[in-house]
């Protein structure tokens, strides 16, 4: 069974390890904004969620690229982008509905989260366990609950 | 010489009053003789900041300083370090340091150090972001607590804004003030939000998508992943994700107990399981967060009764605080206090070590009605948070209170003095017949900041470590066999005079790196070698351990000359009284100041300690300050005018 990234809210402290790693691996420098992983903060609320790419089944950066530029890993599952055939339009970056495809001005390119070709950085660095690369099984639908209902308090609390 | 990263490369000078802002390119050789910000800090107030002027007065300058490490992934260097003239410790010029994510934002913007001078004629902030600082208006700002004008300004600026704000307390310009970084973390102990509201800033932000250079972008990467696998297998992990600072708990509240009524007795045993237990606080736990890249997540996220939340920094600091000094009864109207304090920007230490005090002094009748205008302080709840409300305006006796114990013993008298535990006007968060005269307790008399920062630990505080374990940690230093003879010259003991100078050398080079956060958990991950290679990786510079021991003494002694400008000698590095006389510890039983190894001692021991402090610093034995020899060691020698006498 193939890997995933999985990301749990309930267990990142915010400490934004992650980004850092992702930018100095792929970039070869500590810049946050091109990291292909993100820590969400909301106003107001103490809570933080790390949001990185699904690897979506029906990709829409994908079905909308018109270079071909955009196709799967049959190997690690990641959605890829082949920066030769890529035109630079970044329709992908206006389709993708988490925001999870950059454009990194420094390489004037845009970039996505390619698993690290099968051993991402982000996991690596997590010293809390929030951000895990493992095979998934069983249902995950009770999970997410659980870790909704936790975080449905500080969405509805007014302090 | 060429810095290859790390280092953003650039400073501001900000001066207020002439509404300036200048940019100025950071010499190479600066930053790699000090390093970081606790000895740059004091290299730039060497030349902005004129002696003997007011901590209050436009003259007073801040230098917020980021090391090398910050923002650069290496765990746990989130420190920033403010330096400059406080006014609750009588005009010392001190360092506080801040973790959260307002340091790597700075850095990521492209600054090391944030400088700034003069005074505002009105209300403003500081808008920093990639090589751009503006002096904004904050007329609208001015008077919110720090929780409602960091929602504010992240409002109105984006939520990736880090925020550093002062409160009601700063702008009052009461010395037990502190301002906080996105309202979790606290900065400046010590009254610099008093300073940044006699300038009238009410808030520094910070917003940097440059990032910054690394030498070895690979060889920094398999350092900081050996670290952060250290953390990851550390076994105590998966308790501090669970409890956090509370898994403290038994040391504090049982192992070596807290100061109570004013440092007269033990925080009773019983009383602290009863209200405060680990359990009784994972009812109210609502998560936990971490600064910049750390794996020790120590700042907490609690709920209220009501359900709202409040934030804190390290929470067992503060519950031992509210509790023992404050007698706060109940976990929540403690979650009350703190949050009010927090949301004032009121210091917790501080405020309830005075408080305390004040409480003592009037019940053993050593004040009367007649001195606090009619007021009668009480210890609990509703006493504390009236007397906090005081305090934080200024009304009544409250204003005599913000000035901290200098400013309320010249008003209550020299009696009243007797009875208060401080040094230099900084109350003593260790008290040594409780946890023994070990470094952290020692070190309160001599350090720079008139307070024993957290970390100037060589063991932490327990009291179960035979001597190897401190001839390890000479080892993990790298000092050497000659200083080791010296500190160990009986075998079943240590010198704390003397091991105390490495302690505060390597502590304020770890704080010169940014990673200065030493709680045991996270010095446990680092020791010289790690410091030696992160340093190249991100600089591409190689240093010796040696050097950098000899940095950590540098800076030491550059801000401890600041120091002697204004006169603070030996004389001011004098043991409170009540570290002489008997504390009642639980069963009954008398706690005496002793050695870590249960030697007792008395007043002339620690005189003897101090001398040995001295020497061991190759410093003036009789004035406490450092010798034109030991500057020119040190290649301070420009500095050696300021050690004639006056």
């Amino acid at each position: 069974m193939a890997k995933v990234l999985v990301y749990n809210p309930l267990k990142c402290t915010g400490c934004r390890t992650c980004e850092l790693a992702c930018s100095l691996k792929n970039h070869g420098k500590l810049k946050p904004i091109l990291a292909r992983v993100s820590i969400a903060t909301l106003a107001h609320r103490p809570t933080v969620v790390p949001i990185g790419c699904w690897q979506c089944e029906d990709a829409l950066c994908m079905q909308v690229c018109t270079s071909g530029a955009i196709s799967r890993d049959e190997k690690t599952g990641a959605v890829k982008i082949d920066q030769q055939q890529c035109s630079g339009c970044k329709t992908c970056v206006v389709a993708c509905p988490l925001g999870n495809i950059i454009v990194s001005s420094d390489e004037k390119e845009v970039a996505k989260c390619d698993l690290c070709g099968g051993d991402p950085e982000c996991a690596k660095f997590c010293s809390q366990g929030a951000t895990e690369y493992k095979e998934v099984s069983g249902s995950y639908i009770e999970k997410r609950k659980e870790i909704m209902n936790e975080l449905s308090c500080w969405y509805t609390e007014e302090a | 010489m060429e810095i290859k990263g790390g280092y953003a490369g650039k400073y501001a000078v900000i001066d207020l009053g002439k509404r300036t802002i200048e940019l100025i390119p950071h010499q190479p050789e600066v930053l790699k003789k000090f390093i970081g910000p606790y000895g740059v800090n004091a290299y730039l107030l060497h030349q902005h900041l004129p002696a003997g002027i007011d901590p209050l007065s436009p003259e007073n300058v801040i230098v917020f300083g980021m090391g090398p490490c910050v923002g650069t992934l290496t765990p746990a260097a989130g420190k920033s370090v403010v330096t400059a003239k406080y006014p609750l410790s009588g005009g010392m010029v001190g360092t506080g340091n801040v973790g959260g994510i307002f340091g790597s934002q700075v850095k990521w913007a492209g600054f090391d150090n944030l400088l700034i001078k003069g005074a505002a004629d009105r209300p403003v902030f500081l808008k920093v972001e990639d090589d751009s600082i503006e002096i904004c208006d904050a007329t609208k700002y001015w008077g919110m607590d720090i929780n409602a004008v960091t929602d504010k300004l992240n409002d109105d600026y984006g939520t990736d804004f880090s925020v550093f704000a002062i409160g009601p307390a700063g702008e009052n310009q009461v010395y037990l003030s502190v301002g906080l970084v996105d309202k979790l973390s606290t900065w400046g102990k010590g009254g610099l939000a008093a300073v940044m509201g006699s300038k009238n800033i009410k808030a520094v932000i910070a917003r940097g998508t440059k990032g910054l250079e690394v030498a070895r972008p690979e060889k920094l990467r398999e350092h900081c992943l050996k670290i952060v696998e250290k953390a990851r297998n550390n076994p105590n992990l998966e308790e501090m994700r669970e409890l956090g600072t509370m898994a403290g708990f038994d040391s504090w509240a049982n192992i070596t107990g807290f100061p109570h009524k004013n440092h007269t007795e033990v925080f009773p045993v019983d009383k602290a399981y009863e209200n405060y237990r680990p359990d009784v606080y994972l009812q109210y736990k609502a998560g936990r967060r971490a600064c910049q890249s750390c794996p020790v997540s120590c700042k907490d996220v609690v709920y209220r009764n009501d359900k709202t939340l409040a934030y804190t920094s390290s929470l067992y600091g503060r519950v031992m605080n509210w509790c023992s000094r404050g007698e706060i009864e109940k976990f929540d109207e403690f979650i009350t206090c703190q949050d009010y304090a927090n949301r004032m920007g009121l210091d917790v230490h501080n405020f309830t070590s005075v408080a305390d005090w004040f409480v003592y002094i009037y019940e053993h009748g050593i004040i009367s009605a007649e001195d606090t205008g009619g007021y009668v302080p009480k210890a609990g709840y509703e006493g504390m948070m009236e007397l906090m409300e005081m305090v934080v305006n200024k009304e009544g006796v409250g204003k005599i209170l913000a000035d901290g114990y200098l400013g309320a013993i010249k008003v209550f008298g020299e009696e009243a003095g007797q009875h208060a535990v401080h040094v230099k006007g900084m109350e003593t968060l260790y008290d040594p017949r409780l946890t023994t005269l070990t470094t952290p307790d020692f070190s309160q008399l001599t350090h720079n900041r008139a307070e024993a920062p957290q970390g100037t630990s060589t063991s932490y505080n327990q009291l179960s470590h035979q001597v190897d374990s401190f001839i390890n940690w000479c080892n993990k230093i790298g000092l050497d066999d000659a200083a080791q003879k010296r500190i160990f010259a009986n075998p079943w003991e240590f010198n704390v005079g003397r091991i105390t100078m490495y302690a505060q050398d390597y502590w304020v080079l770890s704080n010169s790196f940014g990673i200065n956060c030493l709680r045991s958990r996270v010095d446990n991950f680092y020791n010289m070698k790690i410091y030696i290679d992160l340093f190249e990786a991100l600089t591409g510079l190689r240093v010796t351990a040696a050097e950098l021991l000899k940095t950590g003494e540098r800076n030491f002694n550059l801000l401890k000359l600041l120091n002697v400008r204004e006169g603070f000698d030996r004389s001011y590095d004098q043991p409170p009284r009540k570290w002489f006389e008997p504390i009642k510890k639980k069963y009954g039983k008398l706690g005496y100041i002793e050695t870590y190894f249960g030697r007792p001692l008395e007043e002339e021991d620690v005189q003897e300690y101090l001398d040995d402090y001295y020497d061991e610093r190759g410093w003036d034995i009789k004035r406490g300050i450092p010798t034109e020899k030991k500057l020119k060691e040190l290649e301070l020698s420009e500095y050696a005018d300021l050690l004639k006498e006056t």
